[in-house]
């Protein structure tokens, strides 16, 4: 047989089938396999981070600033170290008197009256001639007077402008309003940004219990917080706040002062926080000399401080059974700053 | 008008089923046509040919289907037409390709006039197309009787053009064992 004759009767087949062929267009199956496991890889993919997320909350960067630091327990809102105050005359200045006709005590710098005139000129053709008001210009991310670092040495004005907004017609005007040149710099975030930022970070540390200096810093353009742990673990959750708040990492500079807070010194203190035998149990010594943690009623062997063993610990647990510390595991993460910076 | 009027009027020797077959089954034989023969004035004589060979064969036929009836005179007629030489390089390119395919099912001998039962041979292939699921079946048909090109086959059924040639010389294996089982020296 050759292929024409297996042609030709190929041509002899059944009709319905032959009929049934010459049908519609085939339309594609719904792959309803295929649509079920793409959706199933979608959920999955999905679905899985954010639960992760909600598990494992992303933590704000913090430095340890190790021994810890200066809370000014004074005033309501510490300014955090590093900060530039923003608003010219409320700086103090080294012995004499400032501008404003105060008496500066050590320490401080005198603003410069040029500078400060400057500074209020520039307010001033913003419109803005009350301190606190919230009606900056977009572009504007805060103005400070520069030292130089030195006393007595010549002082200059620093505008700060959001990125995007700076032209030269802006700089023009705002030489018009001071002046008198003045040295201006980027940023990223405006000072209206950050002032609400505040607010957010305020309440979302408010009620923790945690000693805090909360500013913004116009200087390095983001909200300042320095927390005090007091000789206590700062909470993740505090830290996961403050990381919903600043998704980017910049706009909030978190500083963990170590130690305890001496209210009476303003002063941290190093070393654990001594034993209170009304607060909380001793461990009471036994015949084998083992802790053992028991209820303060006078009898057992208290320690305060330096007193403790070296392996007890406050709370009546041992040195050894202690689960390893946060700040411990984050060493390897974040800069660890000198005490006398 | 449907299939068993146009039949009855050719019973009735009327001339008027020729034009209703042509307005009924025109373009599905003209299609079948220029497919095999792709020219189309040829395709256009063999449909023709096709209106008369119906007027011949109806009566003392009854056909079941008049359009499978008609498709199956118009591609036979196409198929004589390019053997015969009247459409000679003017294409016919899928037949040719058809039958290089089919040449993998066959021997390739000449049958002596006779020796092949028509009848059984007819009934064994009705038999394997039976026994193919449906897709396959009508993808087999679409190459070997419509004689669809495979670029067309694999528009027409959402399948890559690999997928359909490997398909379709699976087919031909299947078939060879398939006749080969029913007795056929091929």
């Amino acid at each position: 047989m050759n292929n024409h004759e297996l042609l030709n009767m190929i041509g002899e087949v059944n009709e319905d089938y032959v009929l049934a062929a010459g049908g519609d267009v085939v339309r594609p199956r719904f792959r309803w396999r295929t649509i079920a496991a793409c959706a199933a890889c979608a959920v999955l993919a999905l679905g899985v981070y954010p639960a992760y997320q909600a598990v494992h909350p992303h933590l704000h960067d913090y430095v340890v600033m190790e021994g810890g630091g200066i809370l000014d327990t004074q005033e309501e809102e510490k300014v955090p170290q590093g900060a530039a105050i923003d608003v010219p005359g409320q700086g103090g200045e080294k012995g004499g008197e400032d501008i404003d006709g105060t008496h500066l005590g050590e320490g401080d710098i005198p603003v410069d009256a040029e500078a400060a005139g400057q500074y209020d000129r520039l307010l001033r053709g913003m419109g803005i001639h009350a301190e606190g008001t919230d009606a900056y210009p977009d572009w504007f991310a805060g103005a400070w007077i520069d030292h130089g670092g030195a006393p007595g040495a010549p002082a200059w004005l620093t505008v700060a402008i959001v990125e995007g907004f700076r032209t030269s017609e802006l700089e023009t005007e705002i030489l018009g309003w001071t002046q008198n040149s003045v040295v201006f710099r980027d940023a990223k975030y405006s000072k209206n940004f950050l002032d609400g930022l505040m607010d957010s970070v305020v309440a979302g540390i408010d009620g923790t219990g945690l000693s805090c200096g909360i500013g913004v810093d116009v200087v390095e353009n983001c909200v300042g917080v320095d927390l005090y742990s007091n000789g206590a673990v700062i909470p993740d959750s505090v830290l996961a706040e403050l990381a919903r708040l600043d998704p980017d990492g910049d706009a909030i500079r978190v500083r963990l002062f170590t130690g305890k807070l001496d209210t009476l010194t303003d002063e941290l203190q190093k070393g654990p926080e001594p034993v209170e035998p009304e607060a909380r149990s001793a461990p009471a010594v036994t015949g084998d000399d083992e802790p053992t943690a028991t209820p303060v009623d006078g009898s057992g062997p208290v320690y305060h401080g330096e007193d403790v063993p070296a392996d007890v610990v406050p709370g009546g647990a041992c040195a050894d059974d202690l689960p390893q510390s946060k700040e411990e595991d984050r060493l390897a993460r974040y800069d660890l700053l000198p005490l006398d910076e | 008008m449907d299939d068993n009027a146009i039949i009855e009027l050719y019973f009735a020797r009327d001339q008027q089923a020729i034009q209703a077959t042509a307005q009924a089954y025109g373009a599905y034989c003209a299609s079948i046509a220029q497919r095999i023969l792709d020219d189309q004035g040829a395709a256009e004589e063999c449909v023709n040919d096709t209106w008369l060979k119906c007027w011949q064969s109806i009566p003392p036929q009854r056909p079941n289907s008049l359009k499978s009836f008609a498709g199956r005179i118009a591609r036979n007629l196409a198929l004589s037409a390019l053997r015969a030489g009247t459409a000679q390089k003017r294409g016919g390119g899928q037949v040719q390709l058809a039958l290089d395919e089919l040449s993998e099912v066959v021997s390739g001998g000449e049958t002596p006039e006779g020796a092949l039962d028509r009848a059984a041979f007819r009934a064994a292939l009705d038999g394997f197309l039976a026994g193919l699921p449906e897709g396959h079946r009508n993808l087999f048909l679409r190459r070997y009787w419509y004689l669809d090109s495979v670029e067309t086959l694999a528009k027409r059924c959402s399948m890559s053009r690999t997928q359909v040639t490997t398909t379709l010389h699976r087919l031909r294996q299947k078939l060879r064992v398939h006749l080969e089982q029913e007795g056929f020296d091929l």
